[in-house]
């Protein structure tokens, strides 16, 4: 569904990702994990076209993607959900998840994605009419997904869910992703937390200093005496011996 | 003494309205692009000489003359945002470079002005002759009228921004960009209605003002400073704090008038500014994020 080869990309001056290859197969849940301000979030923010690559390229539903602006992005189905939320704070939750819903093949649909959004979080369907700026961390992080759903996307690129959550509401969220997954929706995820979210991915690439430097199904990837090592066992400092080998 | 009171609230409040108008355009612009535009007096000036070609000149009526003006200055605003603000926009330092632009703009369109329509001052009739008289107090019709239309202006553009899908993604750029971003808001685009928005806002207000005033090719200078004391008294992009501050000050403007002389209107007015700004830096609703 979703195939890069060879992508480059600068934030501001800085090379950051350097020869990314990875794909990502309908249905999939993929997980993208590495230290942090290694390039997971920039390769996210490049796939979605909020950042321009310099050469290589990105390919969705087989068509190229490189470099066309993020409304098109996301009227092609791909939706990024960011690190940061990026919510509008002084609108109502309501408010926030009809936006979701504003490109042109979506809004006409938006009640019957409202339902769907509403099914998944009880929560926020109880919270509709109030101000965003008074939900508390688990709830934005749940409003930030269903925004994200409301486009009708059928893939989604999800940074770092996990962000300033409690384990309990960290455990929540993924849950969450992996309904969302069995809906059919492909998943790309970033997260830093392998332990948990590896347990409801099929994939797992590790990026380091923008390289993709292993990428296995979770199954291998979990029994990796180096990715044990590294993100899995006590050790978890040991993260940069992983590029020497 | 209380009729005369009387008399300057009412007078505040249909100045309040007006200002309310003005500075709703500059406080969307504010909000949404983050560009202080100081063009906006000059669409003011413009929308004024247009409607005195088209009722002094053409012989339209005034209704006429805004289904006239009002597109046409819509168009005028487009074509400022795609003219000099998008090439400046996202390079560097374009918060300041854009507001620079404007600046420009604005000197050279009042100079065109000047050149077209000559520095003589021009005059408009009102839109309505004679006066409406309620028990003892007195008021021309053309200031109801700019009463009326001011209100629903305001409630215009407040239903606008809260029910319509364009209004609401106005909104939404305002308030995060990159989230706006993200879920398929064509910002360049939203940046450029705005604008044109805002200039039919300036053009309103400029109709309606031009039979009180002579038309002057500097004539929007002094709405511009006023709407931008309005803006950043109210909290800069905060359309609630502007509409406030708006009335606010149209009040004070006619109570200062009344009781010790409209010289001291802007005194007053700055005075004003610097205590709020001292209490609240924010300005009175501005977001404190």
């Amino acid at each position: 569904m979703l195939q890069l080869e060879k992508v480059n990309a600068y934030y501001d001056e800085f090379h950051v990702l350097k020869d990314v290859s990875l794909s990502v197969k309908e249905g999939q849940l993929v997980l993208l994990v590495g230290p942090n301000g290694h390039g997971k979030s920039t390769l996210l923010k490049t796939i979605a076209g909020l950042i321009r690559t310099t050469s290589g390229s990105i390919k969705f539903r087989d068509k190229n993607i490189n470099n066309l602006p993020v409304d098109k992005t996301v009227e092609m189905g791909l939706t990024y959900i960011s690190e940061e939320r990026n919510l509008f704070v002084e609108m109502t939750v309501l408010e926030n998840l009809k936006l979701g819903a504003y490109n042109c093949f979506a809004w006409p649909k938006m009640n019957h994605s409202l339902e769907l959004v509403f099914k998944l979080f009880p929560r926020l369907s109880e919270r509709k009419a109030q101000i965003v700026s008074t939900l508390s961390g688990g709830e934005l992080r749940m409003l930030a997904i269903g925004r994200g759903l409301m486009s009708g996307a059928s893939f989604l690129a999800i940074d770092e869910p996990s962000l300033g959550l409690s384990p309990l509401l960290t455990n929540e969220v993924f849950k969450k992703i992996k309904d969302i997954n069995e809906k059919n929706i492909t998943i790309l995820l970033v997260e830093q937390n392998i332990k948990l979210a590896g347990s409801i991915a099929n994939h797992i690439y590790l990026m380091e200093d923008g390289r993709i430097t292993y990428g296995d199904t979770t199954k291998k990837a979990m029994n990796n005496p180096i990715i044990k090592a590294a993100y899995l066992g006590k050790n978890r400092g040991a993260v940069h011996d992983l590029s020497v080998n | 003494m209380t009729y005369q009171l009387i008399e300057a609230i009412i007078s505040g409040i249909t100045l309040g309205s007006i200002y309310a108008v003005i500075a709703m355009g500059l406080c969307l612009v504010y909000g949404v692009s983050k560009i202080f535009n100081f063009a906006h007096g000059t669409m003011f000036t413009w929308s004024a000489y247009l409607a005195w070609l088209c009722i002094n000149q053409f012989r339209l009526n005034y209704l006429i003359t805004f289904i006239i003006v009002l597109p046409v200055m819509y168009c005028f605003g487009i074509a400022l945002e795609r003219i000099v603000i998008r090439p400046l926009r996202w390079k560097s330092d374009w918060q300041f470079t854009t507001i620079v632009a404007t600046l420009a703009t604005a000197i050279m369109l009042d100079n065109l002005c000047q050149i077209i329509f000559n520095p003589r001052t021009k005059m408009l009739p009102p839109i309505l002759n004679g006066t409406v008289k309620f028990q003892s107090y007195v008021m021309s019709k053309h200031e109801i009228i700019i009463f009326f239309v001011g209100i629903i202006t305001i409630i215009f553009v407040k239903l606008y921004l809260s029910k319509t899908k364009t209004g609401m993604a106005i909104r939404a750029v305002s308030q995060d960009v990159v989230g706006a971003q993200i879920i398929g808001i064509k910002v360049d685009q939203l940046f450029s209605r705005t604008f044109g928005i805002s200039v039919v806002l300036a053009a309103i207000a400029g109709i309606l003002m031009a039979p009180k005033f002579y038309i002057t090719p500097l004539g929007g200078w002094g709405p511009l400073i006023k709407g931008f004391i309005i803006v950043a008294f109210g909290g800069l992009g905060s359309l609630s704090g502007t509409l406030y501050a708006a009335f606010i000050l149209g009040l004070v403007e006619a109570m200062v008038s009344l009781y010790i002389g409209p010289l001291w209107v802007f005194p007053f007015w700055t005075l004003l500014f610097i205590l709020i700004l001292a209490i609240r830096p924010k300005g009175l609703l501005g977001s404190w994020g």
